[in-house]
């Protein structure tokens, strides 16, 4: 049974050794869960499963209140759907606002800067990264649900793109990839301080471009080939998954985009490989190397889902099981595609994914039971208390 | 302070200073790339390098592309083969690894290679442009010596163009080691070291050969890193004059390109820039 629950209500302190949420999105999600949680009482009482008694519900309802009252005050949340649907409207209205800044700045700079001389160039170039990163930080430290400062923070990023895209036009500096190194120590610097999971994503694309490109000039190919040579992301891929263990309280949807790009990073050089054997570094014959990369890619993908399942990291679940379909998808066409009538083709393919899905409903089955989770026959007690 | 606010702080002060670094570190590697005496000067005109058109009206910068051409040698019944020069053995030394059991293979089958990087040597009006001139002059005698009228037309316009209006820039040489090149070739005045790469594949054999000649065969592509050239504001006015047309390449038997020169700088990093550009021919 629930003890009765005292009514005094916590003074907001944001911090999170006291149980609070870290940041906004733990926060919100916690917002969810008492929602939730409110609605699956109401369920409950109306079935005549559990009636709390009137001081149990006013202390729960003053706790939650007061919980709520407070992430509001400290992170701006949303306690109801309609607040929801207007910050999705704002993400998207900050999103299309950052790109087209982005590009107005662009092409500003190009449609005017042949007018300057080469100093003052260089300055407006040097100018314009700094105060749009003093914007971005600015709104960052001020903004609670930091919609313009993710904004600023785009912009901030084209500026300084541009930056050392032009300065280097300017003086007819050879093209290196350690210009990707800076702007991903840019990018990551303002993912951190807006939370924005677009930065973060420009960022690893840049540091996974340098890795990639930098390995590739130790075996002496000129860095803007990377794409020919697929293996040369494996490094990028391992780095990546890496530091999504590092401790990320404050961003709890940081770690998942760190295992998506590292999934991504291996997989599909691995997909490529595995059609395209002459492309690998390794000194095997062509078709030796696409079975390899065909055993790995399977072996890899399901090892993945597993990994998944156990750490309970969806995102990565989800990645696994897309490539581990491509990989079966791509072997069925290579196998059947020229004979076999489509028909049939098709029938079989689809065929796959039902047994697919039965062995990940007997997975879910097994998962379930090994939990003690309830099943759905199982009778509800008298007293009203579940488990 | 919150803690928010000192890690919004932190992470401002880093990104300023990559800022400063950036910017710090491009721009001192430019002046050392200026400093002292130029690696290379080059004096180049409208030949060697056009008028870039890329985006006009959105873009006001001022850009030349360095126009350089490649050597070939004339093969009979095999078409004109580029950079006779870039053999197996020179391949070898730049880092190119070619197995024995390879040799008796399809072309569908040989291995791959991936673009390398390398120092090319630019050389302007030297002996590989001669022998250009010479083989241009050369299919223009035979052709008349054969009294084939329709072609003599084309070939002697090809020698006229060839003359008058092709790059006598031409690519000679390339290397891992810029300095063992620049004492292989020490005129800087005639020779151009700049950074760049080049490209290896292997094409279907001749089918005009024997069968037991029949092998893959080599082919090669080299490419300078960088050959757009930017045109400071002090030569904006010779830059408007000499891109006054609409149709910014080169052409034969249309209006001519208006005459400019420009004297082309290396520098120890051999990164180019334009001491001085003027309009007008060169003189004699």
């Amino acid at each position: 049974m629930f003890s009765p629950l005292s009514t005094n209500r916590r003074a907001p302190s944001g911090n999170a050794d006291e149980g609070s949420p870290a940041s906004r999105e733990a926060a919100q999600q916690a917002v969810e869960r008492i929602q939730a949680f409110r609605r699956e009482l109401a369920h409950l009482a109306d079935r005549e499963v559990l009636h709390l008694s009137v001081e149990q519900q006013q202390a729960v309802e003053a706790y939650h209140q007061g919980r709520l009252e407070e992430w509001r005050l400290l992170f701006d949340v949303d306690t109801h759907s309609q607040g929801r649907q207007f910050s999705q409207g704002m993400k998207i209205a900050s999103f299309l606002a950052a790109l087209g800044l982005g590009a107005a700045v662009f092409f500003l700079f190009h449609r005017f800067w042949g007018y300057f001389s080469i100093i003052w160039q260089a300055g407006l170039l040097i100018a314009a990264s700094i105060g749009t990163l003093l914007a971005a930080m600015h709104c960052a430290a001020r903004e609670r649900q930091v919609y313009f400062a993710k904004l600023f923070g785009l912009v901030a990023l084209t500026c300084f793109v541009l930056n050392l895209v032009l300065l280097g036009q300017l003086f007819n500096v050879t093209p290196s990839p350690k210009v990707l190194l800076a702007w991903a120590a840019f990018a990551f610097s303002l993912a951190y301080a807006t939370e924005a999971r677009l930065l973060l994503a420009a960022a690893i694309l840049c540091l996974a471009g340098f890795l990639s490109a930098q390995s590739g000039t130790w075996s002496g190919m000129y860095w803007l080939s990377v794409g020919e040579q697929p293996e040369s992301y494996f490094p990028a891929a391992v780095l990546l998954f890496a530091l999504s263990f590092l401790p990320h309280r404050l961003y709890p949807a940081f770690p998942p985009m760190y295992r998506v790009w590292a999934l991504l990073f291996w997989f599909v050089p691995v997909l490529v490989l595995s059609h395209w054997g002459s492309g690998s570094l390794l000194p095997l014959p062509s078709r030796q190397v696409e079975w390899l990369y065909q055993v790995a890619g399977f072996a890899g993908s399901a090892g993945v889902i597993t990994a998944g399942i156990r750490r309970h990291w969806p995102e990565t679940v989800q990645t696994g099981l897309i490539f581990f379909t491509l990989f079966l998808y791509t072997k069925f066409y290579d196998w059947w595609w020229d004979w076999m009538p489509k028909y049939l083709f098709f029938a079989l393919a689809g065929l796959a994914a039902v047994l697919v899905l039965l062995i990940l409903q007997r997975l879910r089955g097994r998962s379930l039971g090994s939990r003690g989770g309830v099943s759905s026959n199982a009778s509800v007690p008298e007293n009203g208390v579940v488990g | 302070m919150g803690p928010r606010m000192r890690r919004v702080l932190i992470l401002t002060a880093a990104a300023l200073l990559l800022i400063a670094a950036a910017n710090g570190l491009l721009l001192w590697n430019v002046a050392s790339n200026r400093a002292g005496e130029p690696e290379a000067e080059l004096l180049l005109t409208e030949r060697e390098l056009l008028v870039q058109p890329s985006w006009r009206e959105e873009n006001s910068g001022r850009f030349l592309g360095l126009h350089y051409q490649y050597v070939r040698n004339i093969q009979d019944g095999a078409g004109r083969q580029a950079n006779p020069w870039l053999d197996k053995a020179k391949l070898q030394t730049i880092g190119y690894r070619f197995r024995k059991e390879d040799a008796g293979r399809e072309t569908k089958d040989m291995p791959r290679y991936p673009r390398k990087a390398v120092y090319l040597v630019l050389e302007l009006d030297g002996a590989a442009y001669q022998q250009a001139l010479a083989q241009a002059a050369a299919e223009v005698e035979s052709l008349r010596l054969a009294g084939k009228a329709e072609q003599l037309q084309s070939a002697s316009e090809r020698l006229q163009q060839a003359r008058d209006k092709d790059s006598r820039l031409f690519v000679v040489d390339a290397g891992l080691d810029a300095q063992a090149l620049r004492q292989r070739y020490p005129n800087r005045q005639q020779y151009a070291i700049v950074p760049g790469y080049v490209r290896i594949w292997w094409l279907s054999p001749w089918q005009g050969l024997p069968d037991q000649e029949k092998r893959p065969r080599l082919s090669s592509h080299l490419s300078i890193a960088h050959d757009q050239i930017f045109v400071p504001l002090e030569y904006a006015g010779v830059f408007a004059d000499i891109d006054g047309r609409k149709d910014h390449g080169r052409s034969v038997g249309k209006s001519p390109v208006p005459k400019f020169q420009v004297r082309l700088a290396f520098g120890q990093r051999l990164e180019p820039w334009i001491r001085e550009m003027r309009a007008g021919q060169a003189e004699p």
